[in-house]
């Protein structure tokens, strides 16, 4: 397997692969993960295999981190050879990334994940022709929502299958809640970067604020990373801030809270936040982006409100919290809806893709082309 | 003088464009080539999968009969052409029809339903990625230039696998899975 995104460096894409890699190594492969590392001294499991750091690059106003050069690629094509593998899965290789390399590199059955939903770069387009047709390679692609599959449909004109993002269903159900949580007066909980506009956090402190009113116990756990919001002195010692959380207290966190929200006002492709708090049995309110709306079966698995606007987020709130009937019905119905998302199910699912793209008696090698043009570069500089 | 060095240019880039482009065609075919032997591999297991469960006398009579009889045409059509669709569509509309006349069967747990709901999933991602690297070939065949130089050589025209290969029983089968790894938790 291989990631585009440094090992070391807390992410959605990178939790994927360690999930991924660790549950299909429970279910008995053999599995290897080559990706970047940032910190030359991080502890790493045996699975992973260093890339080598990614370097910053200036793009498009911020600063992307690639891991794209000569190193990379001397250390890609050894890993490949001493690998054999049967398979190479290799994620988001849509981006000039560690993946496009390894794509590059590689000949024989390959297989690609793509997690976001909009993985059009100004960078790759530069060089859309040439590196498109590298990714012509890849045999089967996966995506984790349909909206990730949109993209790869409408920008790249492949096609693919979807398989959905994972959660280890028993570490949320068994977490134990923090001390004094949630607490006789109600509690509801937040998990993001607090200061990413789009997670929404304002939306919900501006219907925290007006149920605050009339529950003088009621309270809101933050979890994520980013500077607290000013607030008025009525609240201040109703909210709590966490900050960033380990793994281990983010599934305590879920099952600290009477009601998970989820207020995101856009840029979700998946929402693993809610197979989270599913699998931890809290009931939801979301907002009704198309990628909730589809987690949560359609409005089933949990409540739905209009994305951004706080008066309606006061009204399902509010009646959620009011209603523990209609709370252990949505956790019943979350618990059956979570059960297809659990990483057994979709690992399985995923090795049912490399079974088809597998065919017997061949793996993984070296594409010859890409090494002779890597010699003649070098050959040439030198 | 110059007039000729950019003439030998011209054709030097046109030469190099052209015999880039029959190595792209000649990779795409092989992956079309890879793809549908994955797929009948597929199609041979669902077949093999109905066969094995319409012996077990787990269906109604009249429903197995022909679900068996239905997997044996579908197992001795080779290729990818007309004929095996016609088959295997055959063959998916049995078990639609077996699926009706006794859902109860096809709850996963036992050998035969486990082997035939994989390998009927098998066949549904085999054939979107044999359709695709057919599309992906054929979009740079018919281009002109591949087309005016015949840079696809004597390879075949590939041509897309259309069959029903929706699984009415997909839910069922993965909430199955998950009860039998959740159990331990209650």
């Amino acid at each position: 397997m291989v990631s585009p995104y440094p090992w070391d460096v807390p992410g959605g894409v990178v939790a994927h692969i360690r999930d991924l890699a660790e549950t299909l190594q429970d279910l008995g492969h053999e599995v290897s993960v080559m990706t970047p590392v940032d910190d030359d001294e991080a502890p790493l499991p045996a699975y992973v295999v260093r890339a080598g750091r990614s370097i910053p690059v200036p793009y498009n106003g911020s600063v992307a981190r690639l891991t794209f050069g000569p190193v990379s690629a001397t250390r890609m094509l050894r890993w490949l050879r001493a690998g054999q593998f049967d398979v190479l899965h290799v994620h988001q290789p849509e981006t000039l990334s560690l993946s496009l390399l390894a794509v590059m590199c590689a000949d024989g059955p390959i297989v690609s994940t793509s997690h976001a939903h909009n993985t059009r770069s100004r960078i790759l387009s530069l060089f859309q022709t040439p590196l498109q047709t590298q990714l012509e390679k890849v045999q089967a692609r996966i995506a984790v929502s349909p909206a990730a599959r949109r993209t790869i449909v409408e920008h790249l004109g492949h096609d693919a299958v979807l398989v959905p993002n994972g959660v280890h269903v028993h570490r949320f159900a068994l977490a134990q809640p923090l001390p004094g949580w949630p607490g006789e007066g109600g509690a509801a909980g937040f998990i993001g970067r607090i200061d990413e506009p789009r997670k929404g956090l304002a939306t919900l402190l501006d219907a925290f604020a007006q149920l605050a009113v009339a529950r003088p116990d009621l309270r809101l756990l933050v979890a994520g990373p980013g500077d607290p919001p000013a607030l008025p002195r009525s609240l201040r010692d109703r909210v709590v801030f966490l900050g960033l959380v380990s793994d281990e207290d983010k599934a305590r966190f879920y099952r600290s809270v009477d009601v998970f929200v989820a207020p995101n006002t856009g840029g979700e492709s998946f929402g693993i936040v809610l197979l989270e708090a599913l699998a931890a049995g809290t009931p939801i309110v979301a907002s009704d982006l198309d990628a909730f709306r589809q987690v949560l079966d359609d409005g089933r698995a949990g409540v739905l409100f209009p994305a951004g606007d706080p008066d309606a987020l006061v009204t399902a709130l509010g009646s959620l919290l009011d209603a523990p009937g209609e709370r252990e019905r949505l956790v019943d119905a979350g618990r059956r809806t979570v059960r297809r998302y659990d990483w057994s199910v979709v690992a399985r699912e995923v090795v049912r893709v490399y079974e088809t793209v597998i065919v017997s008696g061949t793996s993984v090698g070296v594409d010859e082309a890409t090494v002779e043009l890597w010699a003649s570069q070098s050959a040439s500089s030198s | 003088m110059g007039l000729a060095v950019g003439f030998v240019l011209v054709v030097v880039l046109a030469v190099a464009y052209l015999s880039w482009t029959a190595s792209r065609l000649d990779r795409l075919h092989q992956r079309v080539d890879t793809a549908g032997a994955a797929l009948e591999a597929q199609l041979v297991q669902r077949a093999s999968a109905c066969r094995t469960l319409a012996s077990v006398r787990a269906l109604p009579a009249p429903v197995a009969d022909t679900l068996g009889r239905r997997a044996g045409v579908s197992l001795a059509t080779a290729g990818l052409g007309c004929e095996r669709e016609a088959a295997e569509n055959l063959l998916s509309r049995q078990l639609h029809a077996c699926l009706q006349a006794a859902p109860t069967v096809f709850v996963p747990g036992s050998e035969p339903v486990d082997d035939l709901l994989g390998a009927a999933a098998g066949v549904a991602f085999a054939r979107r990625f044999y359709n695709d690297a057919v599309l992906g070939a054929l979009d740079v065949r018919q281009r002109r230039l591949p087309r005016l130089f015949r840079l696809a050589g004597h390879a075949e025209m590939p041509a897309c696998f259309e069959i029903d290969d929706t699984l009415p029983w997909e839910s069922v089968s993965r909430s199955a899975h998950a009860d039998r790894d959740a159990a331990p938790l209650g």
